[in-house]
């Protein structure tokens, strides 16, 4: 349902200023509870055993040594859950399949990853856990194991899964492969195009698995009584998904489960999906006992998931004057050790800030013994947007073109086919290019052994199911409650909105998140959708409300409704009825048990008209000739918001998403020995940037309204990590003259292509 | 989360009673500075004592006294915050200073002390890594193994000397005391440290380093460059220092040393016979630094390759020899 519609040039009170955050100071204190904050009467620990082969058959589990020790309340393996049968999931972020969700949690028959969990205990103390996983005996047959992508697709290659066939493959195939399957995606004629180019650039890319380095590892605490209803404090994105998830692996209904969202501490997409909750529910309820379990470090980078690793061949053509003509791609994505890539999103949105006659996008979804992956920022596009905008800047290049003069030239907008289904509404990307061509940063002076990099990025803004209620004290303060945990600024932005509405001060609006027996489902917070699409939810519950408040006053007054109007908070008569003073929110509050009750509102919706985001990003890079060293020394982000409600937030994402593409590009890789042990599990040796690494990130926002929204909002959060890879390299190549089709751009990396063009 | 074994902590106020806690108990025993080293260790379970002493409450330990002109002494518990922050300690040892400033992360170095950082422990990829990690390989030779993981068919360690604080420390012949209950001895840091990535000090079982002492400033520069992935946070993957001394144009003396690439921090002595009597120039420099290539024995055992570490440690000598000489003009 679409949201009556707004007047976009109407002036905001809030929107757009930027008030105090509601989260900010109790994040500041210490005061605000995260995941592992949680404590109950009577709670114990869980831990989890984790497989020290890549892939092994369970030949045995030995349970009893550790059942029998002191302390130990309980110990469960796959047999204590229930088997599930393949079924797509609905919900949740990405492709989801029940079965090898729920083997993912806990290995049945086989372990198909180092660090894959076989076991879980739960006992009195830590301790005592520990010790219990280290009583289980596990036999293992160990089997052969394969690591990266190609060696996955090749004939003899160890297969994960025996009931694997690819799909989206003709003829269908009879032998079971690694290629879960194959999906394509373009418009017009690829090859056609290709051939009428004047220059062809054909390269191939090889990025990384990296992890997206929330500060918060995974944490539950949960409990299952004896009346077989469970409740689970968790931190995630979305607690809805954590009901829907655990109630499929366990068997239960999900009205006998209810989540409690705890604060977050970062998930950028790795929260989007369960590991520890259903085995603490299980384990609660074989103990008789709440079960908190928390994961190490090591644990959360060997066991949770990580973004692909990904191998992209790209053959784009343009005219000599410029214009492009035709592009294919193939690109491979690394799912970890179940199907589920997100090569899907890749294959939607690599060519999609460029009007192209024809392309072709093929996407292969490749399992290995590696981690099952996960959702990370824009899933999927930076490293089809690393491919892409090196190879749109080296047609640049052929041509005599500047960079961001190409980009225009090429550039997608409204009215364009998109390779992924519709025409492209208002959008933003040829605003965002020309406010990036106009920046002081693009023209200033470099020294030496610098370059400039620019790249474009795109990507979605999702709609999908959001609720909101939205409540009036009898002191005229207004309450907003709403089920998405708050990743990127979402409680401050409801509360601007719903400030808005009412046209009251924005300190009288107290954001909530609310547990799932509290609100109305709602999907999980990611595709950028918090502000957009929950934001539509709490418009229209607090026009229910401000419906209702005319109402009240209609009848205090003996009037007609129709004859109150709302504006800056107060109900006013108008035609005729002049010697009626305005009721506030407040006075109309404080009479609601006398003119028919408490006053609230609610909105359940399912979201359209989502605003897609472009954004493009200027980097400078110094690389040092002895070394190879990459230092980025200054960095610009232009970004079309639609509308910024809270720019300090905008501004934040656009800050974080370039400074996690900035560690993806430098240093940032999952390192893995031959056994499939990964060599870097923790943030000394896994190296993402910090604070002496990066320069003061500037921020331009471009505000092309989304028209569908009712403050014109569009997806924020994610777009911001899809250009920095190719900025960055399109930088190194500007500096040195070297290409580099792999990341990262570690300082060894970038001097061997420096001394190979040197010889 | 990783949590610490079980051990009883101990918090004598004087270094007598520091050093008969640790003679009673023995190998069981171990002393903690700022615990920014052995905390995580024990977490990982490299180091399991089951009797913690606590250095901190020894106020003697604690402080800077004397001067540059005849020389400092530095208590072994000094935090490094407090190295880095003070201004003479800047001024006349400016390698010293640079190296402090290079360790870990600013939150570290406020937990962390220059005693601390004088006995890191050696560090490897196959041992800085958790109990259950490092079980899964089973073990390395430094620590419940058989084998060097590094270099299988090795009969010693290769765990890496990672301290930044070393390099420059040896350059200066700085020289430390090391108390026993038998008594004080104080000896250069060149006799403190062998190598070997196991037994890399010759401090013995018991002794306690109770102070650092640099040595008087009389017209000696220094410099300190690290090598490292990150600004802040990492261990140097190569650490250079160096310290010199100008008769007029020429070089009167100099020495270098190198850590983060072996199991001590070598001197690169051939680099620096050449340049000594030598008006230097950036040829001079670069020809001389080249022999730095020989004392480095890099293995691939910390980030980054060897064959990348090596060939940066003759860039990075003349850098710091550049440095230091800049300093002096």
């Amino acid at each position: 349902m679409a949201t009556a519609e707004v007047d976009q040039q109407k002036k905001f009170k809030w929107i757009g200023t930027r008030p105090v955050r509601p989260d900010g100071l109790d994040k500041v204190r210490g005061r605000a509870n995260y995941g592992a904050d949680h404590a109950l009467p009577g709670m114990i620990w869980g831990k989890v055993l984790r497989s020290p082969h890549a892939h092994a058959r369970i030949v045995s589990i030995d349970t009893s040594k550790a059942e029998a020790m002191e302390g130990v309340h309980a110990v469960i393996t796959a047999a204590d859950l229930p088997e599930i049968l393949s079924e797509e999931s609905k919900i949740g972020e990405g492709p989801t399949n029940f079965r090898d969700l729920s083997h993912n949690v806990i290995a049945r028959e086989k372990a198909l990853y180092h660090g894959h969990a076989v076991a879980a205990v739960a006992a009195t103390t830590s301790a005592i856990a520990q010790q219990a996983l280290e009583a289980i005996q596990v036999e293992y047959e160990v089997l052969p194991h394969v690591l990266e992508g190609d060696d996955a697709q090749a004939p003899d290659a160890p297969i994960l899964h025996d009931d694997l066939f690819t799909k989206g493959v003709e003829p269908r195939p009879t032998r079971p492969s690694n290629v879960a399957s194959r999906t394509e995606m373009g418009r017009g004629d690829a090859e056609a195009g290709l051939a009428k180019a004047d220059h062809v650039i054909t390269r191939s890319f090889r990025t990384k698995a990296v992890h997206q380095g929330y500060i918060e590892p995974h944490a539950v605490v949960a409990t299952l009584g004896e009346d077989g209803r469970a409740t689970v404090w968790a931190s995630s994105q979305g607690h809805f998904m954590i009901r829907a998830y655990c109630a499929k692996l366990l068997g239960m209904d999900q009205s006998q489960i209810k989540v409690i969202p705890a604060e977050i501490g970062g998930g950028f997409g790795g929260k989007t999906t369960v590991y520890l909750e259903p085995l603490a529910i299980a384990l609660s309820g074989k103990a008789g006992r709440p079960v908190k379990m928390v994961m190490s470090r090591e644990e959360v980078f060997r066991a949770t998931g990580p973004a692909s690793a990904t191998r992209i061949e790209l053959r784009m053509g343009c005219t000599k004057d410029g214009k492009l003509t035709g592009a294919h791609a193939r690109l491979e994505y690394e799912a970890g050790a179940f199907p589920g890539s997100p090569v899907g999103a890749a294959v939607m949105t690599l060519f999609a800030p460029y009007d192209i006659d024809g392309c072709l996008a093929e996407g292969y979804d490749i399992v290995v013994n590696k981690c099952k992956v996960a959702a990370y920022r824009a899933p999927g596009a930076p490293m089809a947007a690393y491919a892409v905008e090196t190879v749109v800047d080296e047609l640049a290049e052929k041509c005599g073109i500047d960079p961001i003069e190409f980009r225009l030239q090429n550039a997608s907008r409204e009215g364009t086919q998109s390779a992924f289904g519709p025409k492209f509404k208002r959008i933003g990307n040829i605003e965002t290019l020309e406010a990036a061509k106009a920046h002081p940063h693009y023209s200033a002076p470099l020294g030496p052994n610098q370059g400039r990099g620019v790249a474009s990025g795109f990507w979605f803004n999702g709609g999908m199911q959001s609720s909101a209620t939205v409540q009036v004290a009898d002191d005229g303060t207004i309450c907003v409650v709403s089920g998405n945990p708050d990743i990127g600024g979402s409680r401050a932005s409801l509360a601007m909105m719903a400030a808005e509405e009412f046209g009251i001060d924005v300190k009288l609006v107290d954001p909530q998140i609310a547990d799932t027996s509290v609100v109305g489902f709602s999907d999980l917070t990611g595709g950028s959708r918090v502000t957009f699409a929950t934001g539509m939810a709490v418009v229209d519950a607090c026009r229910d409300v401000i419906r209702q408040l005319r109402e009240r006053a209609a009848s205090i007054w003996g009037i007609e409704v129709d004859a109150v109007k709302w504006s800056d908070g107060a109900a006013r008569a108008t035609n005729g009825d002049a010697g009626l003073e305005p009721l506030s929110l407040r006075d109309i509050a404080l009479k609601a048990a006398r003119t028919g009750g408490p006053i609230s509102g609610r909105a359940s919706l399912t979201a359209r008209g989502v605003g897609m985001a472009f954004a493009v990003h200027i980097c400078d890079v110094e690389v040092d000739p002895e070394t190879g060293k990459v230092d980025v020394v200054r960095y610009t982000t232009v970004q079309d918001a639609g509308r910024a409600i809270h720019p300090s937030y905008v501004e934040g994402q656009m800050q974080g998403g370039a400074a996690q593409g900035i560690g993806w590009a430098l240093n940032e890789e999952y390192i893995y020995d031959a056994d499939g042990k990964m060599e870097n599990p923790g943030f000394l040796d896994y190296r993402m940037p910090v604070a002496s690494d990066l320069p003061m990130i500037d921020t331009v926002i471009v505000e092309v309204p989304n028209p569908t929204h009712p403050y014109g909002v569009r997806g924020v959060g994610e777009v911001p990590i899809v250009p920095p890879i190719p900025a960055v390299v399109n930088a190194v190549h500007a500096a040195t003259g070297v290409r580099i089709t792999e990341l990262p751009l570690s300082p060894p990396r970038v001097l061997a292509a420096m001394d190979a063009r040197r010889n | 989360m990783l949590r610490l074994p079980p051990f009883t902590y101990h918090q004598p106020r004087e270094i007598d009673a520091a050093l008969r806690i640790v003679a009673d108990h023995g190998p069981e025993a171990m002393f903690v500075a700022g615990g920014t080293d052995l905390y995580p260790n024990m977490k990982r379970r490299q180091q399991v004592p089951s009797q913690v002493v606590s250095l901190g409450g020894i106020t003697e330990l604690h402080g800077i006294s004397g001067d540059p002109a005849s020389g400092l002494r530095i208590g072994a518990m000094t935090s490094l915050t407090e190295l880095e922050e003070n201004a003479a300690l800047a001024a006349a040892y400016p390698g010293f200073a640079e190296a402090v400033a290079s360790i870990s992360t600013p939150l570290l170095r406020n937990m962390g002390s220059i005693g601390g950082n004088l006995l890191l422990d050696t560090r490897c990829n196959y041992y800085d890594q958790t109990e259950e990690w490092r079980e899964g390989i089973n073990y390395c030779m430094k620590c419940e193994g058989e084998i060097c993981w590094v270099a299988p068919s090795s009969p010693r360690c290769w765990a890496v000397q990672s301290s930044d604080s070393v390099p420059i420390l040896m350059a200066m012949g700085a020289e430390v005391i090391l108390r026993s209950p038998d008594g004080e001895r104080r000896i250069p840091l060149l006799d403190l440290y062998q190598d070997d990535g196991i037994q890399f000090t010759t401090k013995k079982p018991g002794e306690l380093l109770t102070a650092l002492l640099l040595p008087a400033q009389d017209g000696w520069q220094s410099s300190y460059l690290k090598l490292r992935r990150r600004g802040s946070f990492d261990f140097p993957v190569l650490g250079v220092g160096v310290y010199l001394r100008m008769d007029g144009a020429k070089i009167a003396e100099l020495r270098i040393h190198i850590g983060g690439i072996g199991s001590i921090a070598h001197a690169a002595s051939d680099s620096a016979a050449a340049l000594i009597g030598t008006v230097p120039d950036r040829e001079s420099i670069r020809a001389a630094a080249k022999a730095a290539f020989k004392p480095t024995r890099a293995m691939d055992n910390t980030d980054h390759g060897a064959a990348w570490r090596k060939k940066m440690a003759p860039i990075f000598v003349s850098r710091a020899i550049e440095a230091a000489l800049a300093r002096n003009s």
